[in-house]
């Protein structure tokens, strides 16, 4: 169904199975990577509002690819992703403001971290499917965050206040470099996940996702690579967290609320589950969306109409949420990246489109 | 027929059952079902519905534990061991309904059945560097000698989830394939098909036998195509073994014609 | 395709419509407020309106606190009418400006906040205010880093540590838990040690009263703290919790909630005839207890800074006279009283700023260093007691509490403004090393 570019033959498997395959994939590539590396110098852009959005939708895409790997490919609910970002925030805010550790080292604690973490709670989880794995994360979101307000060394209820990262000599000062950190990591662990899914480990969590009684048959041992699936998740959530702690420079419980999960998953739907380009346009598409209707619509609106303002506010950024996601769940549930596969095909059979 | 299976040599038998017993809430699935594979041949068990043909490959393969009994493949009880470590000894299997996995393509459907020869982990996956590349173009060499032995060329690149029925149980068959099984499971492969798809099927089976010197054990209904390919039968019914031999034996078996015609004997 | 295209079309109908059908269903009771507002655009000759002069703040109208923060919300959007249609806010060449305020609802969440403060950071507000801990910790560094000042409604104690450029004009939570129990040890007569019980939210403002700081103070004032409870915001049950502290032979209780969790302590409390002294903090709000439990909550202690309870003072005259130049009928909230009072204060930091400061020139380091530095008993139509922010009153705007309690279906303030004691430790920290940041910042 989806072919390869006319004309493309690939002379060994290695060629067959790799990802950019033609020369003019590979300029689109540097294009796409040099016009991230411009954009927050150059263009449209280059302000700290885009920039401060930018980093965020990176931040999202790193969370949203953990649980992409552990519910997209390997077909385990979680809502314990926000807690796991809690989790890296919190470990890079102690480090970093109490032990003085640099971010290169920050970094990988707050994913190892997270990944234990997330290997603890996996142990009972994994024994459970479907709407009971659903309640025993959440079982989890609970405990990580009780147990950040209630103890002394993650500044409880009150938060802590970290400096911004720093490699070497260089500080990540402007709202510039710290983009590019960010998205030097985003585009890693990208690469990271693309990678897993396609060798041993990601064929084995798409064999449980697809058909647990097929794996065992097979020879995958169901119990271990759900435990890795959660791991590796966990590690991205740390990740994300570790990021989004240095972006705001504060960690507090309340940043890593259960509606951050929901939403998480919420965009795992409509970017496409088990897709990795669908966690990056649903991040983009979801977080543009939410963007422009709750900075820009939302109080237009309510300006517009002072009486409703309150209400209407209040009910619009989730209502259109909502709505998307439903949308998604209705008329397209393999998400905005089964879209982009749609039209890949047609432009690689025009004109006889019609054909897919 | 008894003394017959008595002077067959210990080293012929590739897995061996013995008194299996298996019951749900007081129904006998199986009743003190005894059974032997030899090396290299063709087992077929037949039966009328429900008489416990596909509970016992599920015993086999660890999907249940039977209440009593043992399965002995290669000196170890196969019944003490979960279903992901007797894959790895060498025991595959295809199922009634097909179970594939519907998201990845042909080719990647066979690659995830090489799990257990691959020892990259997610660290080299990760990186896609050195073992992981290397092992991955190594195993794609074998899966695609499958898929040309099981002629699946033309579907390599499709998703199974959107291939016809006949082919994604040649594409079951080729994930069994992909496991390098010593002993292979079929439930059913040819349920379903037309005359020509079963032929096909028929062939690869025996292509199976003489080419991978696997022991195949098949539960089917179509009787003409067992009487001709298999080397022996089973004949279960309500849970116990009322026959075994060879096919002219089997149909001349007058237990066996009442279980099936219920004719007096 | 077809198909495909047709089920795009439906979705941005369907999305369309979700946008519209609000704004459709509000035409209809608008149109006369719209009018008024052109026509009184019209009274004035052009020439006497500059550029519109900008603040920001945010709230939180989906989530837990929406209905508080409607309330806040409604306060600010009537004090800025009240400014413009008083003739706005004048620059230092006499001409004037009217005042606008770019807000947004952050659903809670810091992102969100983050993101509108740089929105507002670019159409040039000139002073940021954000109403809870958690976002308002985010924004700081950003705004320390740029000078902006930033305001918030929280009173959690990281507020203040170290001092930047951000304010809060109400007590810690903290405090307000030590004056309850100065105020509680006044009228304590028996011979025996007092027992206390506090029960806490579980979340991060409710776990401030159960930090180690308070307790050590408690217990320096002579008081035992003998049951500390832990519930839901909206609990379905608490007998358990005040059986514990019946056992515990509890003198008074504090309890830091909110009033959804309030109406069932007061509840459970009826039911098990426990008839002890009660406190809660300011987001409380006795009287959204009063709507939600009007019996049981019958001599419920809140220990507030701004309200609506006595008619004769001026504040209360001048909310009231807002309410009903602006909503029709006034609402008589103690959150509309807390959010006129902080949009004052901004304002006036504005307005301060504007009297030194050439309009052109006007910035958000220029209202931190002119206006919010100048403000000296600054007085909020007495809705709270006179504000001090700035390099040298400690940039504490104020810290009393007036405790108010419900009686039958009446609310009275039963004393006056108490001065909070200081209970946190950083607090000579703030006053010394952070004054020190802040004169180094200020002096730059």
């Amino acid at each position: 169904m989806f072919n390869k570019p006319a004309g493309t033959f690939n002379a060994s498997y290695t060629k067959d199975e790799a990802i950019v395959r033609t020369r003019t994939q590979w300029g689109l590539l540097i294009i796409l990577v040099g016009i991230l590396a411009v954009v927050p110098y150059y263009g449209p852009l280059a302000s700290d509002y885009w920039i401060n959005f930018l980093i965020y939708v990176a931040i999202t895409v790193i969370s949203v690819q953990g649980l992409n790997i552990l519910t997209g490919y390997c077909g385990q609910i979680s809502l314990g992703q926000a807690a796991f970002m809690a989790v890296g925030a919190y470990t890079t805010a102690i480090l970093s403001s109490k032990a003085g550790w640099p971010f290169l080292a920050c970094l990988p604690m707050a994913g190892l971290m997270a990944t234990a973490v997330g290997f603890i709670f996996a142990i009972p989880a994994v024994r459970v499917k479907g709407f009971y794995l659903a309640i025993t994360t959440l079982a989890a979101h609970f405990v990580i965050i009780y147990l950040i307000i209630s103890l002394e060394f993650t500044g409880g209820s009150i938060g802590i206040y970290i400096e911004r990262p720093r490699i070497g000599s260089i500080i990540f000062d402007s709202p510039q470099s710290f983009y590019m950190l960010v998205i030097g990591v985003t585009i890693v662990m990208t690469v990271f996940a693309k990678n897993i899914v396609r060798t041993k480990v990601g064929w084995a969590f798409i064999a449980i996702r697809d058909n647990d009684l097929a794996a065992k048959v097979m020879g995958v041992n169901p119990f271990t690579y759900k435990l890795l699936a959660f791991s590796i998740s966990a590690f991205y959530a740390g990740i994300a967290g570790s990021l989004l702690v240095y972006h705001l420079q504060f960690a507090h419980p309340e940043h890593y609320g259960l509606t951050q999960a929901i939403w998480l998953l919420g965009i795992l739907i409509v970017g496409g589950m088990g897709s990795i380009n669908g966690a990056i346009f649903g991040s983009i598409f979801v977080r543009l969306i939410d963007e422009i209707t709750n900075i820009h619509i939302s109080p237009a609106l309510g300006n517009l109409f002072p009486s409703l303002a309150g209400q209407m506010s209040a009910a619009l950024g989730l209502l259109v949420f909502t709505a998307i996601v439903g949308i998604f769940i209705i008329y397209e549930p393999r998400g905005l990246s089964h879209r982009w596969q749609l039209l890949k095909a047609s432009y690689r059979l025009w004109p006889f489109s019609y054909w897919t | 027929m008894l003394s017959e299976m008595d002077s067959v040599k210990e080293s012929d038998i590739a897995l061996r059952g013995s008194n299996i017993t298996l019951s749900f809430g007081g129904v006998n699935a199986l009743l003190d079902v005894n059974f032997q594979i030899f090396e290299q041949e063709i087992l077929a068990i037949i039966g009328p519905n429900g008489a416990g043909k596909t509970s016992l490959l599920n015993c086999i393969n660890g999907f249940y534990r039977p209440d009593k009994g043992s399965i002995l493949f290669r000196g170890v009880d196969l019944t003490k061991i979960p279903s992901h470590k007797i894959a790895r000894m060498g025991i595959a299997r295809t199922f009634q309904n097909i179970e594939l996995y519907t998201g990845l393509n042909t080719v990647h459907n066979l690659m995830a059945a090489r799990h257990n020869f691959m020892r990259h982990g997610v660290f080299d996956g990760a990186f896609y560097f050195g073992r992981a590349r290397s092992e991955i173009a190594e195993h794609r060499e074998r899966v695609e000698d499958i898929i040309d032995f099981l002629d699946l060329t033309p579907i390599r690149n499709v998703e199974v989830g959107s291939l016809s029925y006949g082919n994604r149980k040649r594409v079951e068959l080729g994930r069994a394939l992909a496991l390098e099984p010593q002993v292979l499971l079929l439930d059913e492969p040819m349920a379903g098909m037309n005359v020509e798809e079963k032929e096909d099927m028929a062939r690869f089976i025996i292509d199976i036998l003489e080419l991978k010197k696997t022991s195949i054990v098949m539960v089917e209904h179509d009787m003409g195509l067992i009487m001709d390919i298999s080397d022996r039968i089973i004949v279960l019914d309500f849970g116990s073994k009322i026959a075994e031999g060879s096919p002219s034996e089997i149909m001349q078996n007058p237990e066996v014609l009442k279980a099936y015609l219920g004719t007096k004997s | 395709m077809n198909i495909s295209i047709k089920r795009a079309m439906l979705l941005f109908v369907l999305l369309g419509s979700l946008l519209l059908l609000p704004a459709i269903g509000a035409c209809g009771d608008d149109d006369e407020t719209a009018q008024e507002e052109t026509a009184q655009e019209e009274d004035q000759t052009p020439t006497d309106l500059g550029k519109p002069v900008k603040i920001s703040q945010t709230f939180a109208l989906t989530g837990p606190y929406a209905s508080q923060h409607k309330e806040i919300f409604e306060a600010y959007e009537d004090y800025i009418k009240f400014i413009n249609d008083n003739g706005g806010l004048k620059d230092t060449n006499g001409i004037s400006h009217p005042l606008e305020m770019l807000w947004v609802d952050d659903k809670m969440e810091v992102t969100t906040e983050l993101s509108f403060f740089e929105k507002a950071k670019a159409d040039g507000s000139l002073i940021h205010g954000s109403l809870y801990s958690s976002a308002y910790g985010a924004l700081l560094p950003k705004a320390e880093k740029e000078k902006i000042p930033l305001f918030c409604f929280s009173s959690s104690n990281m507020v203040i540590d170290p001092q930047r450029t951000g304010y809060s004009m109400f007590p810690y939570y903290e405090d307000v838990l030590g004056a309850y129990v100065d105020w509680f040890l006044q009228t304590w007569d028996k011979p025996s040690q007092p027992k206390l019980a506090i029960i806490a939210l579980d979340n991060a403002y409710g776990k401030s009263a159960l930090g180690s700081e308070i307790l050590d103070f408690i217990e320096s004032r002579g008081v035992d703290v003998v049951a500390k409870e832990v519930v839901d915001a909206v609990p379905v049950d608490t007998t358990a919790n005040l059986i514990k502290i019946q056992n515990a032979d509890a003198d008074f209780i504090y309890a830091q909630v909110i009033a959804p969790t309030a109406a069932v302590i007061a509840r459970d409390m009826q039911k098990l005839d426990i008839e002890l002294t009660i406190a809660s903090p300011a987001p409380m709000g006795p009287s959204a207890l009063l709507d939600m439990a009007p019996e049981a909550c019958d001599g419920w202690i809140g220990m507030l800074w701004a309200g609506f309870y006595a008619d004769d003072d001026r504040g209360v005259k001048f909310m009231r006279d807002l309410q009903t130049e602006y909503r029709g009928s006034p609402m008589e909230t103690d959150q509309y009283a807390l959010g006129i009072a902080s949009v004052m204060t901004m304002v006036e930091a504005v307005r301060l700023a504007m009297e030194e400061v050439p309009f052109d020139e006007l910035s958000p380091e220029k209202v931190w260093q002119f206006g919010i530095n100048r403000i000296e008993n600054f007085d909020t139509e007495g809705i709270l007691p006179p504000i001090n922010l700035g390099v040298e009153h400690g940039y504490y705007g104020q810290n009393h509490v007036r405790p108010v309690q419900i009686q039958g279906t009446q609310i009275k303030w039963i004393d006056d403004f108490i001065k909070c004691p200081d209970t946190m430790a950083y607090k000579e920290y703030y006053q010394t090393e952070g004054k020190a940041i802040a004169e180094e910042l200020a002096g730059e």
